[in-house]
Formats: C-alpha cells, structure tokens, sequence
C-alpha cells in the first residue's frame, strides 16, 4: 500500500500540467443576450474541462426561484455544462456557476439573459 | 480496484480537490491581473521574467540619461494566502558624452499575508513586509549612479483589489481597482551638512511610496455581463492605466516626489500573460520623455499545479 500511495502521490507532484483555470467561453443563451421562446437547456462551454461532481449551475428567475432542472452534465470532454431549464416565461434570469477544472482550481460567474414577450 | 488501490485513489484524490482554491487573483468573479508598475494584491506561484523598462531621466543639462532595466522577480507561496516574493534585475544608464554604468539592483525580500478576500464584493487585502538589502547589487558610486540606496530598508505595505462588479450599471461591472501603500523605514538615516545641505553619511531618508492601477476585463464584459461576440484574442485583454509614486517622508532628505504613469494593456491567458505599457513621467523628478515598460509573466499554479504552483506546506 505504501508503495501505491508512493506512486501516486509521485505522480501527483511531477506529472506536467495539462490543464487550468476554467473560464467561461461562451454561454448557449448567450451571456446578456435576449432570445425568443424559452430555451430548454443552457449550456456553458469552458476553456478548460471542468468536474460535474464539483461544480454548480443554478438558474433563478426575477423572484429568486430556481428554474434549473437537475443536476449539470458534461459533455465536450468536459468543457461544457449542460443544465435543463423548467419552461421559461418571458422575463430575466440570472446564472450563477461555480466550477472545479480537472487540476481542481475554482472559478465562478454570474450573468443574466432574457426571454422575449 | 482492491482496497489499497481504492484508498489510494480517494487520498490522493481528496488532496488535490481540496489543495487550490484561486491561486491567481480571483476575488468573487474578478480577477486581478499581474500589473507592471505596483504590486497585486495577490499572494501567488508566479514570475516575471522579465520585466524590461526604459525611461529617460531628469534632464540635467548636459541631455537625458537614458535608464534600461531588466527585472526579475518570483513569488511563491508557503501556504495558501502566505509567501514571498525575491526581485532584482540589471540596469544600465546611458548618459550622453559618458561611459554606460551598469549592474545589478540591490536585492528586494517581500513577504506577504493575505488574509481576507470578499467573493460577492470583488474585494482582497493583503499585507506584507519588503526588505530591500543594501550592497547586494551595484555598490559605491557605480551603484549610486544607478539610483542603489545604500542603507537597507524595511517597507510594511497594505494591498488591495476591488472588483466593480456590484456596481449596477453593466458596462462598469469590468472595471477595477488596485492598489498599494507603503512606508520605507531606512536603517541608516541620512544626515547632512546644514551649512551646506550636503550629505556627510550614507543613509537615506524614509519614504511613502505606493501606487493605484485601474483595470477593465474584456473577459469580464463578455463573460459576466454581455458578449458581443469579440475575437478569443480581445476577450484575453485588459487595458490597464497605473500609477506610481513615492515621496520622502522625514527630514533631512535629497530625494523628491516622483510619479510615474504606465497606460497600456495586458494580454492574460491562464498559464502566462504579457503586458506592455506607455511610461509617461508625472512631474520632472521622474523623466523627461516617454518611456516603455514590458513584462512577460508565467502562473506556475496554472503550469505546474502538482509542484512549482502549489504551496510549500502541500509539497510533502
């Protein structure tokens, strides 16, 4: 055992990095934006892949309640979040993220989008 | 997996989870960039190398000296809001119808504690404790051509960012706010003649010295408030406008109120960033024309997060 806990935490130190910081790079809606129609998921592409298990993704709407529906799942390799979205009526949103990339740094947002009368 | 192997995963694995939080200088959803002329407020794995400058000095009659500078500094955490940063560099001074002085700036020790950060507010303080060790570069008149005091110092400093990303009017949302003030305590006070007002010892007089950047993220605009659609390249931008400033702070003294402008931009991705600045000299004590500054910076938390990027304390 302490030759497998050797091991990896050898590994942990010096293998090379291969990722980081996640920024958010672009957002389905898109950040600020107003769309028609309610859309049935977001989705948030990052610069970098992020964990699901550490991350969240919650969508209010004007009065504060989550319209949010289950928990977020990765796709791209894990670079992007994928969060359904309960039927939106017309009126803003509010997005707040918090993520862990894959080499555990955080990073976290707030936007908002409209959905058009 | 048998157990060993299982227990070793999940250790290793809870390491890692909990090791980082934001080594680079993230308050909330802002992050403070690496500028040029002050200090961030960040404690951080990081360095620059280098940091070239070029200003022309006060004109003393004779034409503009011309002051180059290559800098280096590296900070590194101890723990996770505590570390230290070590910077030098080489200087020349081209002085029109004389020889070029050159050699090493005296070595500066900085250790630094960051002790309170406000996510929803976009707010970090940190403070800090620079050792500047005299003779450790250029020395005698060579060094005092170069502008090396030649008594050590000790400067407590206060650091700050704050983000305006609670401000409720979107396009200011991007903006920040840094800056640092410190107060250099010489250990040898100068003394002079006060017949003549000329020194008779080689001591320095204390001084105030700090500085303010105010920054705009692009990434910010198009991450947090409105994306228009901008090219990769623009998102990773951040016009920046610094400034800097000492003043002597106790009698005797030879020096005078300096300030110093640096207008440019910063290009930050997430293991490096670079960034170029305009000097632009605030009074005659600091320079005659315009002048450069250029720095190429590397985030060993981003390049070498298992090693160099994580605090010392997580090494073993």
């Amino acid at each position: 055992m302490n030759k497998i806990l050797f091991l990896a935490a050898a590994a942990c130190l010096i293998s090379p990095a291969a990722f980081a910081h996640a920024f958010l790079d672009r957002a389905s809606p898109a950040v600020g934006s107003a769309v028609s129609g309610s859309p049935p998921a977001l989705n948030l592409t990052y610069t970098e892949p992020v964990e699901p298990l550490f991350s969240t993704v919650h969508v209010t709407d004007s009065a504060g309640a989550r319209v949010d529906q289950g928990k977020p799942t990765a796709l791209d390799d894990g670079r992007m979040l994928s969060v359904k979205l309960k039927p939106l009526p017309p009126g803003v949103y509010a997005v707040e993220w918090h993520v862990t990339s894959v080499d555990t740094h955080k990073t976290e947002g707030h936007f908002t989008f409209t959905v058009k009368p | 997996m048998n157990p060993c192997t299982l227990l070793a995963t999940v250790a290793v694995a809870t390491l890692a989870l909990t090791s980082y939080a934001h080594a680079h200088g993230f308050a909330g959803d802002h992050m403070f960039i690496s500028t040029l002329l002050i200090d961030d407020p960040n404690v951080a794995d990081e360095a620059s190398i280098p940091t070239f400058t070029a200003l022309a000095q006060p004109n003393d009659g004779d034409g503009s000296p011309v002051a180059y500078g290559l800098g280096f500094e590296f900070d590194k955490r101890i723990t996770e809001n505590f570390g230290f940063a070590i910077d030098s560099g080489y200087n020349w001074l081209k002085q029109p119808g004389a020889k070029t002085n050159t050699g090493w700036s005296n070595l500066a020790v900085t250790l630094k504690y960051k002790p309170y950060v406000n996510a929803e507010h976009e707010f970090m303080l940190s403070v800090g404790v620079e050792r500047d060790f005299a003779r450790t570069g250029a020395n005698g008149t060579n060094g005092a051509v170069l502008g090396n005091d030649d008594s050590s110092s000790t400067v407590p400093t206060i650091y700050f960012g704050k983000g305006f990303g609670d401000i409720p009017v979107g396009w200011l949302r991007p903006f920040a706010l840094t800056g640092e003030l410190g107060y250099a305590i010489a250990d040898k006070k100068l003394k002079v003649d006060p017949a003549t007002n000329t020194p008779i010892n080689n001591g320095i007089a204390n001084a105030w010295q700090g500085g303010l950047s105010l920054q705009y993220s692009i990434r910010y605009l198009s991450s947090q408030v409105k994306d228009y659609g901008l090219p990769d390249f623009v998102n990773k931008l951040t016009p920046v406008v610094e400034l800097s400033w000492s003043s002597v702070a106790s009698q005797p003294n030879q020096d005078s109120t300096q300030y110093l402008w640096g207008i440019g931009v910063n290009y930050t991705t997430t293991g490096w960033a670079a960034g170029l600045e305009m000097l632009v000299p605030g009074n005659a004590n600091t320079g005659s024309h315009l002048g450069v500054i250029a720095q190429f910076h590397l985030y060993f938390d981003d390049l070498l997060p298992h090693s160099l990027g994580k605090p010392i304390v997580e090494w073993f």
